[in-house]
């Protein structure tokens, strides 16, 4: 019933077809022998018995295919833990909480534990993941302030290396009617699980053939004589019809209907097979917009433990919810649902199903259940999104919320609580500062070792499932584009250095057909002092880290722009771009998204990786079925690379983003840049530390101008996520193979000794330092 | 579609494979280490011992993974490693020889290198490394 892998609904479907009319020829021959349609037969045959195969391939189709409709799960990184780790006991304690795991004082059963201080003792969950089983195991585990200092187990004492614990839910992808269920074998149910849903709902089971005759006359009396609807006389194939076709609607017509339904079912399928799908279909409680369907689930739902494990009483008390899930709710109406929960233990007795002492005994248990938070879901709609973006292109929509597939996401719930909380509180300030109210935001956040995106924000809400900015905000990047322009010029190693002269003087493009392009410096301003007879010259490194538009564009043109799309194009770009030359000053459209990717292979030394939101799929019963690796491209020199990354480094101490500096951390050492678009609409930054790669956009969902420039907007933002994160400054001095620092004069990119005014150190490929010595003597004329 | 000439190449690359897997196996046998690969195991220890606990458990599974052919399972062992100790430059060439054996020879390739810019003073490794892509570099020539 797991079998159907990837897409191939053509098999199921054809045998499908093939039964169905099989049986329907002889489904026909049967029931003209009934003699309880007798009636029905003299009334008109032909149009009777079509009506009756039209139920048939109802009852067919649905019994074969719709019990089977499983969600699939979507599950967050599962936590490893290992000594000398980066996490606080506060971090540990809330994953706990979002896992639900239960606070006792003796935390042995599994998913338990205390807190003493910085100290847990837990028994762990076990897992099936994709390169093996975890474990349960009872542990005992201590922090210091900001790492955990080791794990034991609690019987032995002996030291634990490594364990993971059970992963966060975040998401269920559903059919439309958003049912949910464990499904359960007639193996693991417990026979009294049988026996009191036989005691309680349908005595004769094993002897009717779906309809009972004497169920109903009983009913019937038993209704008269309270003058009210006090017992139903629906056998339990009856109520699985119901539950499975009909409406809740009360009348004759659904009536009828439902007992040739039933008839049908009896017909086709023997009675274990009815039950296991009753034990699995019926309705038993609602948790917010998630139906919980079936035994398993419940079991899970109510208790915290698998249908196996269950004690008489609980047993029991699900059974009595069978009745009305609402009515008998033990959450919320405790007494009502005891009553009856010893009604249904009181029952077993009498009709010696179970043993009067263990009735008796299990009848005084007023323990209920678990509190309603212990299945909560996380909600990270835009991650959940991306994640169904990323599914789509290997599983059809229905393999995706019928197979109970379960999918081990990237998402990293302690990076997106960060994220989510940085973004809110800085827009927040933002309006207080008299930005427009309808200021929203998205953020993405990746690891920059293995290109796992941890975060994703799509707007100011994160719990609106609206329109995903991270994703679908595709806008113009403006300055953000700028490093693929350097970088194409610093791949070539002898032609350009971080100390090459750009000219930063006016520049005028004539694009044909009358037209100029004249870009302009966001300040109106022509940079950098009078050399060799030049106006305006300025270090490609400052060009950079000044964000300089005319050097820049200059740049770009001699390089040309086909030259600099090939290198978008390495850096992961894949929407199309324009061959214009305002492409050089940010005029291409992409989502922060698209602008994590690219700055991603920026962090990663040059090293393609395409993000992922998934590491792997497994079946409802735990089979491996695919996984998403880490894939690896060198798309870059490293070398050169590395000289951009230190301009970029440069660009957050004392460019455009050096207000930084009041957001995160004394002595945290990142590379990044800002962008604006036209007007003031588009405010972005994006950006790296050691760990962490992070592309921020803030702006108007209408396109209006939001009036802020990168560095008044999404810096601030940014670096507030990364002030939040566990994240690994930028190593500083330690240079690559094939690097060297050199003194160069900034006035004129030329080798200077250490001690002269104007002297910068910057990183060069070794031989491509500048030939000419300054001589450090002659004074800025108008820098 | 293949000449004669190309075909040796295939056999040449085969039988290259063929020793290379012979040297991984010795080398882990002998050693008793966690790290095999193509240099003697006593130049290998270095990487092996800068691994923390954590890592040495991952890698203890990946090596019996791989007695049993079982590649993308230790390379999914190997990226839950590399999670942890992202910088070490041993385990991005382990996941390079996995892609290698399974016949991704851009991907062990672009792994390899990968590892060289993290590998900083670690000459074995370097060594080890270069090999690997110049193996990886024949079989696509020869494919």
């Amino acid at each position: 019933m797991f079998g159907l892998r990837k897409k191939h609904p053509k098999r199921k479907k054809q045998r499908r077809t093939g039964k169905r009319r099989r049986k329907g020829v002889s489904v026909r021959n049967r029931l003209l022998r009934w003699p309880v349609l007798l009636s029905l037969l003299v009334a008109g045959v032909v149009p009777f018995l079509v009506y009756v195969l039209y139920l048939d391939a109802q009852v067919q189709t649905q019994f074969e295919g719709k019990r089977w409709a499983l969600p699939a799960h979507v599950y967050a990184r599962a936590l490893e833990l290992y000594p000398d780790q980066a996490l606080t006991a506060g971090q540990f304690a809330t994953e706990l909480k979002m896992l639900g795991y239960r606070e006792l004082s003796r935390p042995q059963i599994p998913g338990s534990y205390v807190r003493l201080g910085n100290a847990f003792v837990l028994t762990t969950r076990a897992f099936q993941f994709w390169d093996g089983d975890e474990k349960s195991q009872s542990l005992r585990m201590e922090f210091s302030a900001d790492k955990l200092l080791g794990i034991w187990q609690a019987n032995t004492g002996d030291s634990v290396d490594l364990l993971r614990l059970d992963p966060p839910l975040i998401g269920n992808i559903y059919p439309s009617h958003r049912e949910d269920r464990i499904l359960v074998q007639m193996d693991d149910v417990p026979p009294l699980l049988i026996d009191a849903l036989l005691a309680v709902e349908d005595r004769e089971y094993f002897s009717h053939h779906g309809v009972s005759p004497q169920s109903i006359l009983r009913a019937l009396w038993v209704n008269l004589r309270a003058g009210k609807t006090v017992q139903g006389g629906s056998t339990l194939t009856q109520q699985l019809v119901k539950n499975f076709f009909l409406t809740n609607e009360r009348t004759l017509w659904r009536k009828f209907n439902e007992a040739i339904m039933a008839l049908l079912l009896e017909f086709h399928y023997d009675k274990n097979e009815i039950l296991e799908a009753y034990i699995n279909e019926i309705y038993l409680g609602q948790d917010g917009r998630r139906a919980i369907h079936g035994f398993g689930l419940a079991s899970q739902f109510y208790f915290g433990q698998p249908l196996k494990k269950l004690a008489p009483e609980q047993i029991a008390l699900l059974v009595a919810l069978v009745k009305g899930p609402s009515y008998y709710d033990p959450r919320r109406r405790s007494a009502r649902a005891l009553e009856r929960r010893n009604l249904v233990l009181h029952l077993l007795a009498e009709q010696g199903r179970l043993d009067p002492e263990i009735a008796q005994r299990a009848s005084a248990d007023a323990s209920t259940v678990l509190p309603q938070n212990s299945t909560r879901v996380s909600r990270v709609p835009a991650f959940i999104d991306l994640v169904r973006r990323q599914l789509k292109r290997d599983y059809s929509d229905t393999d995706l919320n019928s197979e109970g597939l379960r999918i081990f996401t990237t998402l990293d719930p302690i990076v997106q609580r960060a994220t989510e909380q940085a973004v809110s509180l800085q827009l927040d300030r933002l309006q207080r500062e008299g930005v427009d109210a309808d200021i929203q935001g998205a953020a993405v956040v990746a690891n920059v070792n293995d290109g796992e995106i941890q975060a994703v924000v799509g707007g100011r809400d994160p719990r609106f499932a609206g329109f995903n900015r991270a994703l679908d905000a595709v806008r113009p990047i403006g300055s953000l584009i700028k490093p693929a322009v350097y970088l194409t010029a610093l791949m070539h190693a002898e032609q350009y250095t971080l100390a090459s002269l750009l000219d930063d003087g006016p520049l005028d493009v004539d694009m044909g057909g009358g037209e100029h392009w004249q870009p302009q410096n966001f300040d109106h301003q022509n940079h950098g002092i009078s050399y060799a007879g030049k106006d305006h010259q300025v270090l490609l490194n400052n060009a950079l880290v000044h964000s300089y538009n005319i050097a820049t564009a200059r740049l770009g043109m001699t390089l040309g722009v086909p030259t600099v799309i090939e290198t978008l194009r390495g850096l992961g770009a894949e929407r199309p771009l324009t061959e214009y030359p305002s492409l050089l000053l940010g005029a291409a459209n992409f989502s922060p998204l698209d602008v994590t990717q690219m700055y991603h292979t920026l962090a990663a030394g040059g090293f393609r990786t395409p993000l992922r939101a998934i590491r792997a799929v497994l079946t409802a019963d735990g089979q491996p079925l695919q996984r998403y690796p880490l894939s690896v491209t060198r798309a870059f020199d490293n070398k050169s690379v590395y000289l951009l990354n230190n301009a970029l480094r440069a660009v957050t101490r004392e460019g455009t983003g050096q207000n930084l500096q009041y957001y995160l951390p004394e002595g945290m050492v990142v590379a990044g840049k800002t962008g604006t678009s036209d007007e003031l609409r588009d405010s972005w930054f994006a950006g790296f530390s050691e760990s962490h790669v992070a592309a921020v956009w803030l702006g108007l969902d209408d396109n209006r101008p939001a009036g802020l420039t990168g560095s008044r907007g999404a810096l601030r933002v940014w670096g507030n996520i990364l002030s939040r994160l566990d994240t690994a400054s930028l190593p500083v001095g330690d240079l690559p193979a094939g690097i060297e620092m050199v003194w160069i004069d900034r006035r004129n990119g030329l080798s200077s000794d250490d001690d002269c005014p104007y002297a910068v150190q910057l990183p060069f490929i070794i031989d491509t330092q500048p030939a000419g010595q300054s001589a450090c003597e002659f004074d800025a004329q108008n820098e | 579609m293949i000449d004669t000439e190309n075909k040796n190449n295939v056999y040449a690359l085969q039988m290259l494979l063929a020793l290379w897997l012979a040297a991984l196996v010795l080398t882990g046998c002998a050693g008793g280490s966690v790290v095999s690969g193509l240099e003697p195991a006593s130049e290998d220890m270095g990487a092996t011992q800068d691994a923390g606990r954590a890592v040495s458990t991952l890698l203890a599974k990946v090596d019996t993974q791989e007695s049993q052919a079982q590649w993308e399972r230790a390379a999914a062992l190997l990226e839950r490693a590399l999670r942890i100790e992202p910088r070490n430059a041993e385990l991005w060439h382990r996941l390079a020889k996995v892609r290698l054996q399974q016949g991704r020879y851009g991907m062990a390739e672009s792994l390899a290198q990968k590892s060289n810019t993290l590998a900083k003073d670690n000459e074995a490794l370097k060594r080890r490394n270069a090999e690997l892509i110049e193996i990886a570099r024949r079989a696509v020539g020869a494919g």
